[in-house]
């Protein structure tokens, strides 16, 4: 099989918020990493006498966690002012994100949490002995993760 | 320009709404280039007169086998 030519890194991804699912906001300036956890689906097994292998049943698909990385800056709508007051809001306030990988460009695919909240908030790590930029890194749960294609 | 009906579930660069499998979309010549080659979206009209060719067949051999 001939090589595959369509490889592509993070280079052009672009990252955005919504508050409503309907007005988007790009956030690719502030967020420098994005970790979908594993779909899962969940099963069963047992065990019986005969035979030396488990019979196995299937259920539903399980929530999906998804860790987003930002850098940490203190403006007043700033992404981490933001994103607090949404988590430590009583209840905890939803919110939407989606990403391209590839860039918001017509055939490229998107992917969308749908309607999400907070499920670990991290404050910033703080090292004297580091010149990174400060990031702040939390996650999300979601029922599932849905893939669309950019149109005009 | 051209009417297409969407395949894959859409999101819209302009509106950033979704796009629903089955819903008919005017798109330029360009992007739907792209979105043809993916499978993505069949021209509208295309997929009419094939639906309407295949029930004038089922009419004939109806009648045929009459």
């Amino acid at each position: 099989m001939a090589q595959i030519t369509g490889a592509l890194s993070a280079v052009n991804a672009l990252v955005e918020y919504s508050a409503n699912g309907t007005s988007w906001t790009d956030v690719s300036g502030t967020y420098n990493k994005i970790s979908p956890g594993g779909s899962t689906r969940k099963y069963g097994f047992k065990y019986t006498f005969d035979g030396d292998t488990a019979i196995i049943t299937y259920g539903k698909r399980e929530p999906i966690e998804i860790t987003f990385t930002f850098i940490y800056t203190e403006g007043a709508s700033d992404v981490y002012k933001t994103l607090e007051d949404l988590h430590v809001a009583e209840d905890g306030t939803a919110f939407y994100m989606r990403w391209a990988p590839k860039g918001a460009t017509v055939g490229n695919f998107v992917y969308s949490t749908g309607s999400c909240k907070i499920v670990s908030w991290n404050r910033p790590e703080i090292d004297s002995e580091s010149a990174d930029p400060l990031v702040v890194e939390f996650t999300v749960a979601c029922s599932n993760i849905t893939r669309s294609t950019y149109t005009t | 320009m051209g009417k297409y009906k969407v395949i894959d579930l859409l999101t819209s660069l302009s509106t950033g709404q979704y796009v629903f499998p089955g819903e008919i979309v005017e798109l330029e010549d360009n992007a739907a280039a792209i979105l043809l080659e993916r499978g993505s979206i069949v021209p509208a009209v295309a997929e009419v007169k094939s639906t309407e060719t295949k029930k004038e067949k089922e009419k004939e051999k109806e009648k045929e086998e009459m």
